[in-house]
């Protein structure tokens, strides 16, 4: 499904280069929730970025469904995210302008699906989140976790194959957090879609069933976790 | 793509709809000004061309001498009789009255055979009396028919005596019947009255003569054979011509003109071009955010630049139809202006009876206001579009939008300026006003360029300046200015290029009104003039004969009294210039002020000119047909070829066209012109000013309706002129300044704005609401401070540009070039507190939500 060959990407050039991946190689099953853990600046949203053509490796193979990103064009790429990947960040990314429904129908109006089909669409995306109540609302009268809620209903619309989802608890409480990570946990259950997660924080990287720690853009540690949720008490403390 | 523009677009130029108000307004502005001015120069010549045509009526030919304002001898009329194929020869006197109570109200008189009333047929005029009344009445040689809409103004009914002021003196006339007030009547704007032949001639001061022969030939005739015969058999100077030519001399003329407000009110499309870039850029760095988030979820760059292309076209359709529904009006509004202006340079009436609407022009200025726009807005769509998904969640989003290089720019710079002094150059060797348009453009353009590589220049020195200045507020001001080089280059642009053209226009203005001064107060100095009060649509009274003159050396208290006569329609070649014949006491050495002769000498010049053996040529004609002392000129009058040696070139300006300065005694000699426009009176010394005004009023004020002005007064009044000319140019400056202020203003609060969490960040760390107050009213006025200095440069050099070479080409007349130091000093001051204002009001609005607030904003 996803699938990394000594993938290196390097910011910059000379002596001020940044190797921001090195050497990365590893291959993440169809149906996966793997978590992506490392402290900051170890190159875990790059390797979101690279998966999501958003930006191309400097060398090595990045294959996702069995297509190397690296010779995608500017619109296989944007294609791609249309209707294939979900991609949620810690900022939700949501268009102020737009209510919460015409933000979670957005990648499918730019992928020319007809309205009546949106509709149903995000009807049941905004369900399978629990926002069918703020359907009508503009970003700013929501607060940080419904937010993030609509941007995984925009993420999920797409019926995607993939969700990358980058620090999505970030901007939220722990109690939200563990809401977004239960939901997030569910579809994965649910739809067999693959998730990969990056965040700093164990407790909710525990809800992956693998966990790759980077350090310096290199694997530095590969967990299996047994399957089973994490305990509820295990982030209390934090 | 709809229902993205719907989704989208339409929220975004909802919320913000003032700036979405900019870009129409920049277009709508810019359209409807072109659209205005279209109507009324297409309305001039429409008009124009049915006066004329009126005048001619059924006329395939007509006898003339120049433009047909010279007079020429009635005996020419049997002359033409004589033709086989001339079933009727017409002959015309014309000439300018005024009502004596009112000399304001000026009328055209027309002299014709209407006895017969077929000239008044002719002339597509309908009399209001009956046919049995009007010709009892016209019995009468004091009889005049004047229009019902003039009747009706002034009061006056058939039978009523009325008082006008005519080049003969006051005359009691007897209005005989009224016209109504259509074909020529209302071409004319009801100015029109309407006499017997020789009734006409002796009151205009024109006896024998006439100015126009209207030839009406059989059915069958061949018009060019007949034309032939007549150029042969008349003399050499009176010319045979088809109405319509004679026509496009007059279009010829005002074609410079009115290339001139073209070229005016298309700076004002390129104000609302360049107001459209600044804000579609400014909307691009505020939309930049939501535009990589689309990116993120799988827009494609080309379907975000195809969005915001429609949105430029979208805009600008409702820009020029706004533009093209205000120009109409518009051009109402600027018509009697536009008139008023083209008849004090020209010295013509140009009384507009409606406006002449051609509905294919104003869609194409249409289309044009919608593909500037698109243009405009192309650029900030293209690097919207090319937005990397990733640089939306940079928090320097809009320096990073911002980057410009310098070194390309100042290349480009220097391409621009190269380009425009070789275009300047070209028009002034070609005699092309589309080689000046041209090269202007490319100046204008080549400071928009400049401006962002000096910003870049002064960053380093204002970096240390202003802190020192000004202290923290200083260093975060500097800091938010230099940063984003490129927003404060446009910006400073913009203040440059408003700065810019309002020195230019006010140069000009005082440089028209300084070149004048010195020629009315130096070469033509006297301590009074007296002139009649009526004008002849322009600055020029209408002729008094020349016993005024006799008259005036008799009263007390005059030393002497110089007589002046221009004649403004004087043929040369298929040129029409202007002739000043003046008396031997103006060409008195001393009275030429220093460096006046450009070439020649004063003695020499003023004894040959005196001796009738030579004149001088105006520096204008001297340009233009590359005359010089040396050189003669040729000039037809009524009695043949005049044959001139030219011995001084001075500067002149009683024609657009040139003109030549000759001895009055010459004029009437070959001319046969015994009328005058001017009197020049000196005073012996000690001598009252205003008792001999008073006693030149009581003893002539009956008999002429008379203006005497003091030196000071006259000179006002050509000032008065001057400012009447400059009014279009001034409505079109006061858009154009409106337009850029807002757009300057809209700037200023946007990249202030666009900062406030970088303000909050900063109140947080203990700065209050007076610094940042003060951070941002310095960042803003140095802004505006930058612009105005690179202002001052460009409109000094501009205005020097335009008076030395452009505005000889486009109006003809050679001023001197005269910085206006006092407009220059209220433009800076304008500029420096609209500019702090601005910084003022964005300060306002970052300081009064709160710290928290603030932080929190995207």
């Amino acid at each position: 499904m996803i699938e990394f060959q000594s993938v290196s990407k390097v910011f910059g050039s000379g002596p001020t280069a940044v190797r921001s991946v090195d050497d990365l190689s590893f291959r993440i099953p169809k149906g996966a929730f793997w978590a992506l853990m490392g402290p900051s600046g170890s190159g875990k949203s790059t390797v979101l970025h690279l998966i999501a053509g958003l930006t191309p490796p400097s060398s090595g193979s990045v294959q996702v469904e069995g297509v190397d990103i690296a010779r995608m064009s500017s619109s296989e790429s944007a294609a791609l995210r249309r209707r294939r990947v979900g991609y949620v960040l810690q900022t939700f990314n949501l268009l102020p302008f737009l209510t919460a429904e015409e933000n979670v129908g957005m990648p499918l109006v730019l992928d020319g699906v007809r309205q009546r089909e949106v509709d149903t669409r995000v009807q049941r995306a905004l369900e399978m989140v629990n926002m069918s109540h703020r359907a009508a609302h503009h970003p700013m009268h929501l607060s940080g976790g419904e937010q993030q809620r609509i941007a995984i209903a925009r993420a999920l619309v797409i019926e995607p194959a993939i969700i990358l989802a980058d620090e999505p608890t970030g901007n939220l409480d722990r109690a939200g957090g563990r809401a977004v990570m239960d939901l997030i946990q569910e579809v994965n259950e649910r739809t067999q879609v693959t998730v990969l997660l990056v965040t700093h924080d164990p407790v909710f990287a525990a809800y992956g069933q693998r966990v790759l720690r980077l350090v310096d853009g290199r694997l530095q540690q590969d967990m299996t976790l047994p399957d089973k949720p994490p305990a509820l008490d295990l982030g209390v403390a934090g | 793509m709809f229902r993205l523009l719907r989704q989208v677009s339409v929220p975004q130029l909802r919320a913000s709809w003032g700036r979405t108000a900019l870009v129409v307004s920049g277009v709508a502005t810019g359209v409807a000004l072109i659209v205005a001015i279209n109507i009324i120069n297409t309305s001039v010549l429409v008009n124009f061309r049915r006066t004329i045509e009126l005048i001619a009526g059924p006329a395939a030919l007509e006898v003339t001498l120049g433009v047909g304002e010279v007079g020429f001898p009635e005996s020419t009329i049997a002359v033409v009789q004589e033709d086989p194929d001339v079933v009727a020869a017409v002959p015309l006197v014309r000439g300018t009255i005024a009502l004596a109570r009112d000399p304001s109200d000026t009328l055209q008189l027309f002299g014709a055979d209407f006895m017969a009333e077929r000239d008044l047929e002719r002339y597509s005029v309908r009399t209001a009396t009956t046919r049995r009344d009007l010709l009892r009445t016209m019995e009468n040689p004091r009889s005049v028919l004047v229009t019902t809409s003039f009747a009706s103004a002034a009061g006056v009914d058939v039978g009523d005596p009325v008082d006008f002021s005519v080049p003969d003196g006051v005359v009691a006339l007897t209005i005989g019947g009224l016209l109504e007030p259509e074909g020529l009547a209302a071409a004319l704007g009801g100015q029109l009255a309407v006499m017997d032949l020789p009734a006409a001639q002796i009151l205009l001061g024109k006896v024998d003569l006439i100015d126009q022969i209207d030839i009406v030939l059989r059915q069958d005739a061949d018009v060019a054979a007949v034309r032939t015969r007549l150029e042969k058999t008349l003399p050499s100077v009176l010319r045979v011509v088809r109405p319509v030519q004679r026509g496009r001399q007059y279009e010829g003329v005002l074609a410079s003109f009115q290339a001139m407000l073209t070229g005016l009110s298309t700076l004002c499309l390129v104000t609302g071009l360049f107001i459209i870039f600044n804000t579609t850029s400014t909307a691009a760095i505020q939309r930049g955010t939501s535009m990589g988030r689309l990116r993120l979820i799988g827009a494609e760059p080309a379907r975000l630049f195809r969005l915001l292309m429609i949105e430029a076209l979208v805009l600008g359709c409702v820009g020029a139809l706004c533009g093209i529904a205000i120009g109409v009006p518009l051009a109402w509004l600027l018509s009697g202006t536009i008139t008023d202006s083209m008849g004090v340079i020209f010295q013509l009436d140009f009384s507009m009876e409606h406006l002449a609407l051609q509905p294919g022009q104003p869609v194409l200025i249409g289309i044009v206001g919608v593909l500037v726009s698109l243009f405009a807005s192309y650029f900030a769509a293209r690097r919207l579009a090319q937005l990397d998904p990733l640089d939306a969640a940079r928090a320097s989003l809009p320096v990073y939008l911002d980057t410009q290089r310098p070194r390309p720019l100042l290349r480009w710079w220097l391409v621009l300026l190269g380009c425009s002094a070789v275009a300047f150059f070209l028009e002034d060797h070609l005699k092309s006003i589309a080689w000046g348009n041209f090269g202007s453009t490319l100046w204008n353009a080549s400071v928009i360029v400049v401006a962002i590589p000096l910003v870049q220049r002064l960053s380093g020195p204002l970096s240390r300046l202003l802190p020192h200045w000004f202290g923290a507020g200083g260093s975060v001001a500097a800091g938010s200015m230099f940063r984003a080089t490129a927003r404060t280059g446009v910006t400073v642009a913009a203040i440059g290029l408003a700065v810019a053209v309002a020195i230019l226009l006010s140069s000009l203005v005082l440089s028209c009104r300084e070149s004048l001064r010195s020629y009315f107060g130096g070469f033509l100095a006297a301590d009074l003039v007296v002139s009649a009060v009526s004008t002849e649509g322009g600055w020029l009274e209408t002729p008094l004969p020349d016993r005024v003159g006799a008259e005036l050396t008799e009263i007390d208290g005059i030393l002497s009294v110089a007589l002046g006569r221009i004649v403004s329609g004087q043929p040369y070649g298929e040129h029409r210039i202007g002739l000043l014949g003046l008396d031997d006491a103006s060409f008195a050495p001393e009275r030429a002020p220093a460096g006046w002769y450009r070439e020649g000498s004063a003695e020499q010049a003023g004894r040959v000119i005196r001796a009738g053996e030579g004149a001088s040529v105006s520096v204008s004609l001297s340009d233009r047909f590359d005359l010089h002392v040396g050189d003669s000129v040729e000039l037809e009058s009524p009695t043949g070829i005049v044959i001139l040696p030219i011995v001084g070139v001075v500067p002149d300006y009683v024609s657009d066209r040139g003109s030549v300065i000759l001895s009055r005694r010459l004029l009437v000699e070959r001319w046969e012109d015994r009328t005058i426009n001017r009197a020049h009176v000196m005073l012996e010394p000690g001598a009252s000013l205003e008792t001999v005004r008073s006693e030149i009023t009581q003893r002539l004020g009956d008999r002429y309706r008379l203006k005497v002005l003091a030196l000071s007064e006259l000179l006002d009044y050509h000032t008065a002129l001057i400012d009447r000319a400059f009014a279009p140019m001034n409505s079109v400056q006061l858009l154009i300044i409106i337009v850029t202020i807002a757009g300057i203003f809209d700037l200023l609060l946007a990249r202030i704005l666009e900062r406030r969490r970088e303000l909050a960040l900063w109140r947080v760390i203990g700065a209050d609401d007076g610094a940042v107050r003060r951070s941002l009213v310095v960042e803003s006025g140095t802004i505006g401070a930058i612009g105005t200095v690179l202002g001052i440069a460009v409109g000094g050099v501009t205005a020097w540009i335009w008076i030395g070479v452009h505005f000889r080409q486009l109006l003809g007349y050679y001023v001197e070039y005269h910085f206006a130091f006092g407009a220059t000093l209220w433009y800076v001051v304008l500029v420096l507190v609209t500019t702090m204002l601005a910084g003022y009001a964005a300060a306002a609005q970052a300081t009064r939500q709160s710290v928290l607030q603030g932080i929190q904003t995207e």
